[in-house]
């Protein structure tokens, strides 16, 4: 082979690829995670589903709730497919860890211990768990539920955190879902109820006859998306996309339709 | 023969851009000059002033974040067309105008925090009827090409409107101007421009906030931080709101989380 036959395919060796569409060469820039997303057309997204209302199925068993919502919203925004990767709660880190999905949209609480291990993007929403009483209850804090009867809606956030806080000689009822342990507590068949904070807001006003207030906050926390530590560019596109979506109230929406109410503005942080 | 085409075979090769995978990221202690790529498109963003230096939002933002770094700072022209195209290949750093901040640009470049919050805007004849996006059916309607059009895809009802990209503010005056065209969506300031050319030409309605940032390459993460820390001291000063207030006219809104 001459060099002159030789050179235009040592030409061709070092010219940058030209992909066929702009679209092509525009993901050719992103590195990481988002770069494999890109390429690959799907997003591996982790959500939790025994989590209502942000992560649960509707009537006809399709994924649905707050966090579902925005991974439809975030594969729609990747322009790319998405996969629901259906997680339990404690797999939820070691899922992302090793690489089985890309992004953790299932209410991932934002805590320290938890960011050494994943990068949290600006927090999107914000969760109270409670503990609910009838009017008349002397239950005024968390060591009053000692020895005492606590409904906790099987399968949730709610009861996640209850479990780790309750003093331990706490007697505890685990009901299907959230208005269960309410009707519990309103009849008398329990001494307090574990909730949110939404839905109890939501009941004194929406049926202020109920015999039930909200006691005492169990635990409050902002919760986000994340990622892999190091995915610096997803990273920053989801927090892109959430300002984006910030500004112009598709995250209210999602809120809305969910959870009711404006959602709180979340701490800035980068 | 044979040496001609070897040298120039050789010499196409030197010439070409380093890939983006290859370009390492920049590396803020060794940096000595900021080379920061501005669109001068003529608007309140940037423009030449009566002594022929060069003002406006952008240049303002470029200076302060070249001085927050202690660099120079180079400005390195380019246009709306080629400002994403000339980041990537890497004949600047930094870019000051970028195209505005939506989830398809920034697909393609990090974008920092936005300093500018402006309106999209419908500006029509005086003589025109348009109350409503929904108006715009069936009009011709001039926009900037390129990126930019990204913005009206969920604004405005682009399927029903006859929608003619246009390079820059002159040719969409001009396209106005001729009746060439029924309407233009442009940025607020593109507007007043347009407005102050022509003064038959008035803002009919808006269309919503743009937001206006500076962006990098994807990977360049120390910068994108000094750049993000910067602006942010510039707002908690008070400086970018005096700078928006200057150029713009109008208050730069609280932004939305981030």
């Amino acid at each position: 082979m001459t060099t002159r036959r030789r050179l235009p395919l040592l030409a061709a060796a070092f010219l940058p690829l030209r992909p066929d569409s702009a679209r092509a060469q525009a993901m050719g820039d992103a590195t990481g995670t988002l770069g494999r997303i890109l390429r690959s057309g799907l997003v591996r997204v982790g959500v939790w589903l025994e989590a209502p209302p942000w992560g649960s199925y509707d009537h006809d068993g399709t994924p649905d709730g707050a966090e579902v919502a925005l991974a439809r919203l975030l594969a729609r925004d990747l322009g790319v497919r998405l996969r629901l990767q259906r997680l339990a709660v404690r797999d939820r880190i070691p899922a992302l860890e090793e690489d089985r999905v890309d992004i953790l949209a299932a209410l991932v609480p934002v805590m320290s211990a938890t960011s050494r291990r994943v990068a949290f993007a600006s927090p999107h929403g914000e969760l109270t768990v409670a503990v609910a009483t009838r009017r008349d209850s002397a239950v005024r804090s968390l060591a009053d539920l000692a020895g005492r009867r606590v409904a906790l809606p099987d399968n949730t956030f709610a009861a996640e955190e209850a479990r780790i806080r309750l003093p331990p000689d706490t007697t505890q009822l685990l009901m299907p879902d959230l208005i269960a342990c309410i009707d519990a507590a309103t009849r008398g068949r329990v001494d307090a109820a574990i909730s949110y904070g939404w839905l109890l807001r939501d009941l004194s006003l929406s049926r202020p006859e109920l015999d039930i207030e909200q006691r005492f906050t169990l635990t409050h926390a902002h919760h986000a998306l994340a990622v892999r530590l190091g995915d610096a560019d997803l990273l920053r596109f989801l927090n892109t996309l959430l300002y984006l979506r910030g500004a112009d109230g598709t995250l209210a929406e999602i809120h809305e339709r969910y959870l009711r109410g404006t959602p709180a503005v979340a701490p800035v942080f980068r | 023969m044979r040496d001609v085409t070897r040298r120039a075979l050789l010499a196409t090769i030197a010439a070409l851009p380093l890939s983006p995978a290859a370009a390492t990221p920049l590396r803020i202690p060794t940096l000595r000059a900021l080379r920061a790529g501005l669109d001068l498109d003529g608007t309140a963003t940037a423009y030449r002033d009566a002594a022929n230096g060069l003002a406006g939002m952008a240049v303002e933002v470029g200076a302060l974040i070249a001085d927050g770094l202690g660099v120079v700072l180079n400005l390195v022209p380019t246009s709306a067309a080629r400002a994403v195209e000339d980041l990537r290949a890497g004949s600047f750093d930094l870019l000051l105008n970028a195209p505005p901040l939506t989830i398809e640009a920034a697909r393609e470049v990090l974008f920092a925090d936005p300093y500018a919050a402006l309106d999209l805007a419908v500006i029509a004849p005086s003589r025109l009827p348009l109350s409503s996006a929904a108006a715009l059916a069936g009009r011709r309607v001039a926009a900037l090409g390129g990126r930019a059009m990204q913005l009206l895809a969920s604004r405005a009802p682009i399927d029903r409107m006859e929608v003619q990209a246009l390079p820059d503010l002159s040719a969409i005056a001009a396209a106005l101007a001729e009746a060439r065209v029924d309407a233009a969506i442009v940025t607020s300031p593109m507007a007043s421009r347009i407005a102050t050319l022509n003064p038959a030409m008035e803002v009919k309605l808006t269309l919503g906030t743009v937001w206006l940032a500076p962006a990098c390459r994807f990977g360049d993460h120390d910068l994108l931080q000094a750049v993000n820390t910067l602006l942010y001291i510039a707002r908690q000063e008070g400086r970018m709101q005096l700078l928006h207030q200057a150029y713009y006219e109008r208050a730069l809104p609280r932004p939305p989380f981030f």
